[in-house]
């Protein structure tokens, strides 16, 4: 399992390189750590630390119709842009593979990667601005969730196309010689070995959307909010527990489905190797 | 040979009219294809043009992009964007390579660890997060209260809402995008290759120059050019924890929708952020074939 | 439903370079022809233009005298085992060789039958619910050849189908393969490199080089009978000298040279003292001598510098050529030494040589 031949080339090195990436990983535990702690508090401010222990802050976010509305707001808006998302970076990533030039490839590739490169805000206010010319997109969420769909496809593609790559190459003619059609190739050859990487697409552009919050800002419909964006005007003008504990409840959520998957992907893994070994 | 060069001459070949795959089906690109660039025009293509009419179209009638180069808050935040994306961008890859280097060279437990923290702040968002550093900088905040239990700090920490104050979460929200990538490099360096180095009485240092530097450099600037460009857009950690003397060009722009009831001038200020940093990634990606890398 | 295969005068170009420079076949029906060929030659290309996998410049394919060269792969009914096997990873191997028949449309039952069938006829029946990962490179390679025929196809394609294999296992599969071949009778051509597997499994040989074919014959024409130098030299080993008509020169004279005499290390022998002086022999030094199983392979290096090569039986008492011993080589078989004109496409190569 540990890798001898990287071991040996680190050295002496390894207790430092270890200690820094362990300082590092504070960088992350931490922040959430304090976000956690400050949410149980039975006082009425965000003090760490906490003061006594109590749970009526998460009652408080539950029993609120403005924290859950935006919850189911920011759940539709992730669903219908991931779906879209998955649906376009994944016939992108095909579809690439059937472009001959080379050119061409490299500017197709460009662009899909393309978005994770723009800033939100500027793009958010491009959308906004195609909203004030057609104003009957200004009370939908129609720019949003194109948007947010534009932001998710990159990791998509990203995903399934390196898949693609690490595939063998010869199965799509070995498919065609045996008399299959193109779409039959596409189904039952090309698809079935990307579901794991389209399934890690598909989380991975979930939660990207879902935690988006800079494009909420400028496209949301007046009265309505995502969960990041109630989080973010709830940081700006009333920094209470409420805030803490619905943070900690959505990262918890998150963890626990993502994990979950992650999980679930890591046993199927191994076990296929396993049984590959066993009848090798 | 001899017999044969009258052949090796005649160019006059028809132009090749199907070379690949006879019967091979354009509809099969079209149909794959043409939807996501179908997208990508609605998408992209039409925010951008809207963007571009909005800013030209202006009540006073002006330039605004005139208008925009020339407000000082403006051009103030932009080189103040710049300087931040590039030290974070620094900060981040050396610390991406360290973190990847410790996930590959620890012992089981310690790179669980490490990875469950890498997918923490992966799967946990970017308002949780700074909110987490909001809590630890506030000036009686948690760093105040450890420094106070430890008797190193008795007054209360002044550093929220301080440019200081932006850096290490705008690292920690960055860090992943480097360290994976560097991390894939590491694990695809061809072993045979660091053993030969050891064979041939190569220490850490030599062997790092010599083999792993060269393997992961790649990953490094493209990992380094995807979190400049991405820096270059960083609108709510910066402005939740570097407050309003600290804005970034992304805050500046807000402010003109928001705030300052100045669309036109957003606007103009957009096209000049996209424009700036998707040449950079353009340039970047013909230089460094950074989508390669990720694609 | 075997077919006769004709390609004619096939053109391809890929990008600047000209792979194929208007080559012709002809294979009769159930006829097993082995393109072989140094990387580059054109051999795959060719194979792929047959497939359909790749489109032709000019020229024509055709089966059983019909024009295909138009058709895509899907509609030539053409098998084919890729180097890589290019089985699907995701399906069982009976999944996989029923996969032609699901493309047909063809009933389960059918499929089932089918794939059951070509399984017990590369005596993998008992493996039908296994997937490719779970099997061995052999294995592989005969789920591949049973997924190929399944579907019945006219003609089957080997693209290089040892190159994945071990040496002992590729020496069982190349009889193991001739064998099903034979017992289908399909027309087959294969690619390979190897030309021992070349010899061992084909009908013709068709040696092709730089896009081209040079020789076009039987496994023992193309060893015995070498049209040019370059054959002569791909196929076994060779030792090639000047020769004037039928007769060979003394080593070291060109002068009057009409063609290349190509004598096998076999047909050579190591001349005792006593042999008459008027017959051809190359006399030289004794450079390396090695023990091969079968055989004692003898370099020699002669007075004027040619590398000569020797086949000795191996009872041959291996202390009487140590390195450096003076030796005289003469002819075994005269009647078996074959001339090439020296016309032929790359005669003047022995000059330089």
């Amino acid at each position: 399992m540990t890798d001898r031949s990287l071991l040996r080339a680190i050295g002496w090195y390894r207790a430092p390189v270890i200690a820094v990436g362990l300082l590092a990983s504070l960088l992350f535990f931490v922040p959430f750590l304090v976000v956690v702690a400050t949410s149980w508090t039975s006082g009425s401010f965000i003090l760490f630390p906490p003061t006594g222990f109590s749970l009526q802050w998460y009652e408080t976010v539950l029993t609120d119709r403005q924290w859950l509305n935006s919850f189911w707001l920011s759940i539709v808006v992730a669903v219908i842009a991931t779906a879209a998302a998955v649906v376009l970076g994944t016939l992108g990533a095909l579809g690439l593979t059937r472009v001959r030039s080379r050119a061409l490839q490299r500017w197709v590739r460009t662009l899909f990667i393309a978005p994770i490169a723009l800033p939100p805000i500027a793009y958010a206010v491009g959308l906004w601005s195609v909203d004030r010319q057609l104003p009957f997109l200004d009370d939908t969420l129609v720019s949003l969730v194109l948007g947010e769909t534009l932001l998710a496809v990159p990791y998509v593609f990203a995903l399934v196309s390196s898949a693609l790559a690490g595939g063998d190459p010869s199965l799509r003619p070995a498919a065609s010689t045996l008399g299959a059609s193109w779409p039959m190739i596409l189904w039952r050859i090309e698809l079935p070995p990307l579901l794991p990487s389209i399934l890690g697409g598909t989380l991975f552009a979930f939660t990207v959307v879902f935690d988006e919050v800079v494009l909420s800002v400028l496209l949301l419909p007046p009265g309505t909010q995502t969960l990041p964006l109630k989080m973010f005007t709830a940081s700006q003008e009333a920094f209470s527990p409420e805030l803490t504990a619905a943070s900690t409840m959505v990262s918890l959520l998150a963890i626990v489905v993502l994990g979950g998957a992650q999980l679930v992907s890591n046993r199927r893994n191994r076990a296929a190797r396993l049984r590959r070994k066993a009848s090798a | 040979m001899s017999t044969t060069t009258g052949e090796l001459a005649p160019p006059e070949r028809a132009a090749p009219a199907d070379r690949h795959e006879p019967g091979r089906n354009r509809a099969e690109a079209r149909w794959l294809l043409w939807p996501p660039l179908a997208f990508f025009v609605v998408a992209l293509g039409v925010p951008l043009a809207a963007l571009v009419i909005r800013a030209l179209d202006n009540e006073t009638g002006d330039n605004s992009f005139a208008a925009a180069l020339t407000m000082p808050v403006f051009l103030d935040s932009l080189a103040r964007t710049v300087v931040m994306a590039l030290v974070v961008t620094a900060l981040t890859v050396l610390l991406g390579t360290v973190y990847a280097t410790a996930v590959a060279v620890s012992p089981g437990w310690l790179k669980f660890l490490l990875v469950a923290a890498l997918l923490l702040s992966l799967w946990t968002s970017i308002m949780v997060r700074t909110f987490g550093w909001m809590l630890l900088e506030l000036p009686r905040g948690a760093i105040f209260w450890l420094g106070d239990l430890l008797g190193l700090m008795d007054e209360p920490l002044g550093v929220y809402q301080t440019a200081l104050a932006m850096y290490p979460a705008m690292v920690a929200v960055m860090l992943p995008f480097a360290v994976l990538p560097i991390a894939s490099a590491l694990a695809a360096i061809d072993r045979e290759q660091l053993n030969a180095a050891a064979v041939f009485g190569s220490g850490p240092l030599l062997t790092f120059r010599a083999v792993i530097r060269p393997a992961i450099t790649p990953a490094m600037i493209s990992g380094g050019v995807l979190v400049f460009v991405m820096a270059l857009g960083f609108y709510v950690t910066p402005l939740l924890l570097g407050g309003p003397t600290n804005m970034t060009v992304s805050g500046i722009i807000s402010g003109q929708l928001r705030t300052a009831g100045r669309p036109d001038l957003g606007a103009a200020m957009s096209i000049l952020l996209v424009g700036g940093t998707i040449a950079i990634y353009l340039v970047a990606d013909r230089l460094f074939k950074v989508s390669e890398k990720w694609g | 439903m075997t077919v006769a295969l004709s390609v004619q005068d096939v053109h391809v170009t890929l990008g600047q370079n000209h792979v194929l420079k208007g080559v012709s076949l002809d294979a009769r029906p159930g006829e097993f022809v082995t393109l072989l060929g140094a990387s580059g030659s054109g051999k795959s290309t060719l194979l792929n233009v047959i497939a359909g996998l790749q489109g032709i410049d000019r020229g024509h394919v055709a089966f059983d005298g019909t024009n295909v060269e138009k058709r895509p792969p899907r509609k030539r009914g053409v098998g084919v085992v890729f180097q890589s096997y290019a089985l699907f990873p995701h399906m069982t191997v009976g999944e996989n060789v029923a996969f032609p028949l699901r493309a047909a449309r063809r009933p389960a039952a059918e499929r089932a039958r089918v794939a059951r069938e070509m399984l017990e006829l590369v005596q993998l029946g008992e493996l039908i619910d296994r997937r490719p990962a779970q099997l061995s490179g052999g294995q592989r390679q005969r789920v591949a050849l049973a997924r190929a025929l399944a579907a019945s196809p006219g003609i089957l394609l080997l693209d290089e189908p040892m190159a994945a294999l071990d040496k002992q296992l590729r020496e069982q599969m190349q009889v193991e393969v001739t064998r099903i071949q034979r017992q289908v009778g399909i027309t087959t051509v294969s690619v390979t490199h190897d030309q021992a597997e070349a010899m061992t499994m084909s009908d013709r040989v068709a040696v092709m080089r730089d896009g081209r074919f040079v020789q076009i014959d039987t496994p023992e024409n193309i060893y015995r009978k070498p049209a040019t130098e370059y054959v002569a030299r791909f196929v076994g080993e060779a030792n090639l000298f000047p020769a004037r008509g039928g007769e060979l020169l003394p080593d070291g004279v060109t002068d009057g040279r009409t063609g290349t005499a190509v004598i096998r290390p076999e047909d050579l022998r190591v001349l005792t003292g006593t042999e008459p002086a008027g017959a051809w022999s190359v006399s030289g030094v004794v450079r390396l001598l090695s023990f091969q199983g079968s055989r004692f392979r003898l370099e020699v290096e002669s007075d004027t510098g040619r590398r000569v090569v020797c086949s000795l039986p191996p009872q041959t008492d291996a202390a009487t050529l140590l390195d450096g011993t003076r030796v005289r080589l003469g002819c075994a078989h005269p009647d078996r030494v074959h001339v090439i004109a020296a016309t032929a496409d790359d005669a003047q190569e022995l000059v330089v040589a």
